[in-house]
């Protein structure tokens, strides 16, 4: 479970997050909906310890993020996945390479190469990538690097996983498919989720909740078909366009 | 903002970077020093930044030996003194020409591609992803390329003297002074302390060169423009700095192995 209380966060003198709180439950799919410059990627900093907050608190599975030390941090980190907005697949290595990295590298497990390779095609065949191991990075398209972002992110078997933009700067059939493979995660695996998104349709489609993000602050928060009647200025000009395209 | 306010915030914000620089070397010599050691990574590298520099710096060594030395010959005939060339070329060459010649050559070279190479990997979130699996960049980035460069940097400053003695040789030989005489003039002044003093230099230069380097790449904002910044700032920032500490190093080094 993720727990955010009073959250702020200002660079310089701009105010980016003020006063965030926001619960997401174990097991569930928690959307942070907001147009650009709403905070959400340096919300998203903070619940990974990439940032720390100026006031207000993040705790990890009762662990509080701030009060961990880096060892803390990292260990903290090994019980998440992440999915980046551009795959941030290492673009030297080979796709296996990319979804081995983290039992080779970050947890240096002692690993026999077929097991390596049978956890490896496990995780690439869960969101039906297959015969694409010695591929780089840049033969692959746009959402085939998501998912092979998402194999990556759930190699090690994470209780949470993050999601940062996962659809922005994908066709509405690709954008279908992050959605179906954020869903799978879910439903194969068990995992706490949470995802930063201004994607409205696919936000309402792979949330438990959602949470509308505006100028640095959570304006309402509840289940896509709460936050579809709510009547705040802010979200209803936010999904107007949105309700146009339906 | 008057020139007063302005020159006050320039020098906060230079004794800050160079506070920055300073935190940011020490983490770098403890992930050079702490396991797990990366061997492979670090022979990558070594091909990278080392094998990879070879040609340009002998090159460069071939040819500055040789106009030096010209130039030399030119003003110690007047005089009669051909065969001071000897001992002077040695002297120049294993003192400073080659371990500040070489280091800038790898500072443009190398350092900016590893500024590059991690501004890049920053802007596309490889850093972060890094980090989000519990791996410190610092350690396994840095560390290897830091390794590469204080291997290989007095390797390159050795084969560049090399190549300047026989540039010196090459340009000497019209004046009837064999390789042999040459050889024999240089080792009458020269000696190992003289190499060890270009050696040590060149250690320094390539610790200070990854530092710089790999600070500016992994603080480098705002796409392929920050990413370009980053790489030119490495290569200025370090150009400046290979000058100032040699002048540092040799205030310390000429009384202790030099006999200033």
């Amino acid at each position: 479970m993720i727990r955010i209380e009073g959250l702020h966060k200002t660079f310089g003198d701009r105010p980016v997050l003020r006063g965030i709180d926001l619960r997401c439950e174990a097991g569930s799919t928690t959307v942070i909906l907001g147009g650009s410059g709403a905070g959400k990627s340096v919300l998203m900093k903070h619940v990974v310890g990439l940032l720390a907050p100026d006031a207000g608190s993040i705790d990890v599975d009762g662990v509080r993020i701030a009060d961990c030390d880096r060892v803390q941090l990292a260990e903290l980190r090994a019980r998440m996945g992440m999915v980046f907005q551009q795959s941030a697949l290492f673009d030297s290595m080979s796709v296996f390479d990319n979804v081995a990295f983290p039992i080779i590298e970050a947890a240096r497990e002692k690993i026999e190469p077929d097991a390596l390779a049978e956890r490896v095609h496990t995780a690439l065949e869960l969101f039906d990538l297959r015969g694409i191991d010695d591929l780089l990075p840049s033969e692959l398209s746009g959402g085939m690097r998501k998912r092979v972002g998402l194999a990556r992110a759930i190699i090690r078997q994470p209780k949470i996983l993050l999601y940062d933009e996962p659809t922005t700067g994908l066709d509405p059939v690709t954008t279908r498919q992050v959605d179906e493979m954020i869903l799978t995660a879910r439903r194969e695996l068990g995992v706490t989720s949470l995802v930063i998104s201004h994607d409205i349709g696919s936000s309402f489609r792979i949330a438990d909740q959602v949470a509308f993000l505006h100028e640095g602050q959570i304006l309402v928060s509840g289940t896509a078909s709460e936050v579809q009647a709510c009547d705040i200025p802010e979200l209803r000009e936010f999904l107007a366009s949105w309700r146009k395209e339906v | 903002m008057n020139s007063v306010e302005r020159l006050g915030e320039i020098v906060v914000n230079t004794i800050e970077w160079f506070g920055a620089s300073l935190r940011f070397s020490r983490r770098m010599a403890i992930a050079m020093c702490k396991p797990p050691f990366r061997f492979g990574n670090i022979l990558h590298q070594l091909d990278t930044v080392g094998f990879g520099s070879v040609f340009i710096v002998g090159l460069t060594g071939l040819f500055a030996g040789l106009v030096f030395a010209m130039n030399s010959l030119n003003a110690l005939a007047w005089m009669g003194a051909e065969g001071m060339v000897a001992p002077s070329m040695t002297l120049s060459l294993s003192r400073e020409l080659g371990p500040i010649l070489t280091s800038l050559l790898v500072a443009g070279r190398s350092g900016s591609a590893i500024a590059t190479e991690l501004g890049t990997m920053r802007v596309s979130e490889q850093v972060d992803a890094l980090e989000m699996m519990g791996v410190d960049p610092v350690q396994y980035l840095v560390a290897p390329r830091a390794w590469a460069l204080v291997i290989s940097l007095p390797l390159l400053n050795f084969t560049f003297v090399l190549m300047g003695l026989i540039g010196s040789v090459i340009a000497a030989s019209p004046y009837d002074i064999s390789a042999q005489l040459f050889a024999q003039e240089a080792m009458r002044m020269a000696d190992a302390n003289d190499y060890l003093s270009g050696g040590i230099k060149t250690v320094v230069f390539g610790f200070m060169i990854a530092a710089v380097a790999a600070r500016q790449g992994l603080n480098a904002m705002g796409g392929a423009r920050g990413v370009g910044l980053a790489a030119t700032q490495t290569v200025v920032v370090t150009s400046v700095l290979v000058l100032f500490l040699d002048y540092l190093m040799m205030l310390i080094i000429g009384p202790l192995m030099l006999d200033w």
